[in-house]
């Protein structure tokens, strides 16, 4: 059940005439676009902490947000009362950019054109709270009996069910519902007087049945333990230009950071984007093919549609080298004159869509990971990153490893600690020189922020091999 | 100022001192409103009307700790609310530490903490602020090429807390922001950077014209950066880094931190962290402050401490469970308020001075500072210093150590103190980092 649909309307006494007149109050002659996101959202979470599950939390944020757009002009406000003159108060403030403007009666239609890439029930109500309890102990014990020198276990669980229902002066209206689980292991282990971490999480959009009762949880607890063992004998980095391998899944979020905000409509309407003005250009190695896709099924970067109502697409970014389009949402691909990409999106109904991405990865290429680490003399193999940055406009990014080994002659050997990768996104993409053929998505982990706003995302590449990056670390 | 808050007060009073008093129940409620305009290129971009507000109901039932929260405040969503928070807690496990604060409990409504300055502009009053803003940035140089804008921001938020050992507190505040992005170009080179001030009181803010050129000529200095080689040499952070650094101190010595041994300041109580010169306070109470607050997340009233003294660490910053963790006293730090670094040494106006051969750093990016094990590695833009002097921009490389070698190794700290902040530092000048760079 969608509960904008059968609980928030209903209960508010919204019907169609009145979801017809809020959207037509925001619009008008003078208004080129006008919408309104309407959402309720639950949220859970519960952590084991010192062998207790001793924190749990939910919360329930509901309304509105509505959207007046004139040529580059923006006008929005948003609220959570629900009676229909407030509603229709906050339409008029949303208009108020435009001085003049002729009332226009909008009709709206129901626009069910897109596929369901995910269930529609909220994973919250899939099982007994007594169950998620019961699962975080579980996992608590497997990793207390599988490494004594564990200092710090935490776990978490949480999930989430977004109902949201948009309606636009194009006349369409959708609801969609949007589950989204998250699982996620933190271990801190102590070895003579070293201690380290490492954690490891996964998630997407489907219900808790989907790895609660299956190997995957402990699979992930191993892999925290795993990674927190490699950082007890890593040694520190050293600091200059080198050769660098990043291993194949989650070190697409450099991908994301590097190339992915560059290529947001948004910067390249406004020309801030080291990307401007570049289609057709090659911007990266031949090697190159980066494509967002918001269509795989129970991913956390999924979406059936954007937040503007917009069918999500698989949108090609850079083929070959050639940079082929931007990721546009409703406005800027207007102002562009190019069409949406089903990119629209927003961290919530108080917050303004804007180009963002989905799922964004490059493809698969030719070589094997075996031979990419082969031909590396002297280099750093970068499998893991806790986070990065970005500034679009000059390009330049910046990663820190949380997973790193030294290669020597061909071979992986001595861990590393303390990496930071920078550079900058097309000058390293023009630096690609090999990509072997093991594409693989991250487990369901990435959250990007833009602009104050966050958003689940998914991130993927296959083991490449970047000529000459800048490494940070402490010996000289 | 009771408008803020309407009868929530006293709503709220009624409903805790209903619940069943062998639990343990606490009430925050927060709003906030305010309006957001940009404008670009001489002409309104953007208008946003905020209004938000949530109720968080804890519930600490036999030790067990259930929290849910809502922005519906009929009696029928907080009923349900209040009943969530006791069905979690029913499905947790024990902990021992678990408990509401029942000591030092604030116990006043309304509390004026010359913080809250309220001021009506119109639409058009702000629209013009931001367009001369901007204009003062385009103006200022033709290789302003571009902009991202100048943006106001205000915000009005009520902050009310109770729970049922007796506290009852709320105050109001205010902040007003102005701020200007722009891009400089020369040679199909682009940079971006900004400049903004955030106080409590609109009246204290920067000019619009400051703002606009203080940007344009941070973003046009960036132009033309080299790179730098891989050395170990001295290094200033601008007072807004070093904010940043003493802030991942603080979130080392966060008693949540501490009890998780998630921390490189671990069992350092009374030990040296610090050069001797260094001390660092916390002041609850500063007018006009961005941190100032009566009275922490909990509810418990905020005092004056030193936390670090002559370098020596005095205090972690404790709530309510972490002290209990630790078994020590609440310090009223579920959060902190305004925080003060100060140097016993003179603290010069100019630090690039006394430097014959470094790098003033004033940007940093990504999430280099591990805090378990203090290693510290991020990307940097900055300013290469040669013979005292500001010779040429820099960029591409990463500064790296660990922290407890970066505090010991603050040689001098600054006078040009930070004022968008509530940690209030200047620069900072450590003696030794790597750079990575060519």
């Amino acid at each position: 059940m969608n509960i904008v649909k059968d609980y928030i309307f209903p209960e508010n006494k919204l019907g169609s005439d009145q979801i017809e007149a809020i959207v037509s109050e925001a619009s008008g002659s003078a208004i080129d676009l006008s919408d309104v996101y309407i959402q309720y959202t639950t949220v859970e979470s519960w952590t084991c902490e010192d062998g207790i599950v001793k924190n749990g939390s939910q919360q329930i944020d509901s309304g509105y947000g509505i959207r007046a757009i004139s040529n580059e002009k923006t006008g929005f406000s948003y609220g959570n009362n629900f009676d229909f003159e407030k509603i229709i108060e906050a339409a008029k403030l949303s208009k108020s950019i435009v001085k003049s403007n002729q009332d226009r009666k909008i009709n709206l239609k129901e626009c069910n054109d897109f596929k369901k890439l995910c269930i529609s029930e909220s994973p919250l109500t899939s099982i007994s709270d007594k169950e998620k309890v019961d699962f975080l102990r579980e996992v608590d014990n497997y990793i207390k009996k599988k490494d004594k020198r564990v200092q710090q276990v935490i776990i978490n669980l949480s999930s989430s069910h977004d109902s949201v229902f948009v309606a636009n002066s194009l006349g369409k209206y959708c609801f969609d519902d949007r589950p989204l689980v998250r699982f996620n292991v933190m271990v801190i282990l102590k070895s003579n007087d070293r201690v380290e971490r490492g954690s490891a999480g996964g998630g997407g959009r489907y219900s808790y049945s989907t790895i609660l009762g299956t190997n995957k949880p402990f699979e992930l607890a191993d892999e925290a333990i795993r990674i927190a063992n490699v950082n007890l004998d890593s040694v520190p980095c050293k600091a200059g230009n080198t050769t660098v391998v990043l291993g194949s899944g989650w070190p697409g979020v450099l991908l994301h950071e590097a190339v992915g905000h560059g290529l947001e409509g948004d910067f390249n309407r406004k020309k801030t984007s080291n990307f401007s003005d570049q289609i057709g250009k090659q911007v990266a190695s031949e090697l190159c093919t980066v494509i967002d896709d918001g269509t795989i099924d129970n991913r956390r970067g999924s979406l059936s549609v954007d937040d503007e109502g917009t069918p999500t697409a698989k949108n090609i970014l850079i083929e070959n080298g050639i940079l082929k389009g931007y990721m546009q949402d409703l406005m800027n691909a207007k102002l562009m004159n190019v069409e949406p990409t089903g990119n629209g999106r927003r961290e919530s109904y108080a917050h303004l869509p804007m180009p963002r991405m989905t799922n964004t990865y490059m493809l698969g290429g030719s070589s094997t990971a075996d031979e990419i680490i082969d031909s590396v003399k002297d280099g750093i193999y970068a499998v893991n990153f806790s986070g990065g940055q970005v500034d679009i406009t000059s390009g330049q990014f910046v990663f820190t490893a949380s997973e790193a080994y030294k290669i020597e002659s061909g071979k992986v050997t001595n861990s590393i600690k303390g990496m930071t990768l920078i550079g900058n996104g097309p000058d390293v993409l023009k630096k690609v020189s090999m990509v072997a053929d093991d594409m693989k998505l991250d487990d369901g982990v990435g959250t990007c922020g833009k602009e104050g706003q966050s958003v689940p995302v998914g991130v993927g590449q296959p083991t490449l091999k970047i000529d000459d990056i800048t490494v940070g670390g402490t010996e000289v | 100022m009771s408008e803020n808050f309407g009868d929530i007060s006293l709503r709220l009073k009624n409903i805790i001192d209903c619940l069943d008093k062998n639990k343990e129940y606490e009430f925050h409620f927060n709003s906030a409103s305010g309006t957001d305009v940009t404008s670009r290129f001489g002409d309104l971009e953007n208008i946003q009307y905020h209004n938000d507000e949530s109720l968080t109901v804890t519930c600490i039932d036999g030790k067990k700790k259930g929290v849910a929260s809502t922005n519906n405040l009929s009696g029928e969503s907080i009923d349900s609310t209040i009943k969530k928070s006791e069905t979690i807690a029913s499905f947790l496990e024990p902990d021992d530490y678990q408990g509401l604060p029942c000591e030092n409990l604030i116990n006043e409504l309304n509390i004026d903490c010359d913080i809250n300055f309220p001021k009506q502009f119109t639409t058009d009053e702000l629209i013009d602020m931001t367009v001369e803003c901007e204009k003062s940035a385009l103006d200022y140089d033709n290789k302003i090429k571009n902009s991202e804008g100048s943006e106001y921001a205000y915000s009005q938020s009520n902050n009310l807390i109770l729970n049922s050992h007796g506290a009852v507190g709320s105050y109001s505040s205010t902040s007003y922001t102005l701020s200007c992005v722009v891009i400089a170009e020369d040679n199909g080179l682009k940079e971006r950077d900004y400049a903004y001030s955030t106080r409590r009181n609109f009246e204290k803010t920067d000019s619009a014209k400051i703002i606009g050129e203080l940007s344009a000529e941070k973003a046009i200095s960036r132009l033309g950066a080299k790179s730098i080689s891989t050395q170990k040499c001295p290094v200033i952070l601008t007072p807004e880094l070093s904010v940043g650094l003493f802030s991942s101190f603080l979130s080392a010595i966060n008693g949540n931190n501490i009890y998780k041994k998630n921390s490189f300041l671990i069992e350092r109580l009374g030990e040296k962290i610090f050069s001797d010169h260094i001390n660092i306070s916390e002041i609850p109470i500063v007018e006009e402050g961005l941190g100032t607050r009566p009275f922490d997340a909990e509810g418990v009233k905020t005092y004056s401490k030193q936390i670090i003294s002559d370098g020596v660490l005095d205090t972690y910053l404790l709530d309510t469970y972490s002290a209990k963790q630790l078994n020590l006293k609440s310090t009223a730090n579920s959060g902190y308020s305004n925080i003060q670094i100060r140097s016993s040494k003179p603290m010069s106006e100019n630090l690039i001075e006394s430097i014959d051969s470094g790098v003033l750093i004033t940007e940093m990016m990504g999430s280099g500072a591990n805090l378990l094990t203090g290693d510290y590695s991020r990307g940097a833009f900055g300013y290469l210093i040669e013979k005292g002097k500001i010779s040429h921009p820099v960029t591409n490389f990463t500064i790296a150590s660990n922290m407890l070698d970066m505090f010991k190794n603050i040689d001098e700290i600054g006078c040009d103190f930070y004022g968008n902040s509530k940690i209030n530092c200047g620069s900072v000048l450590i003696k030794d980092m790597t750079i990575g760079g060519n």
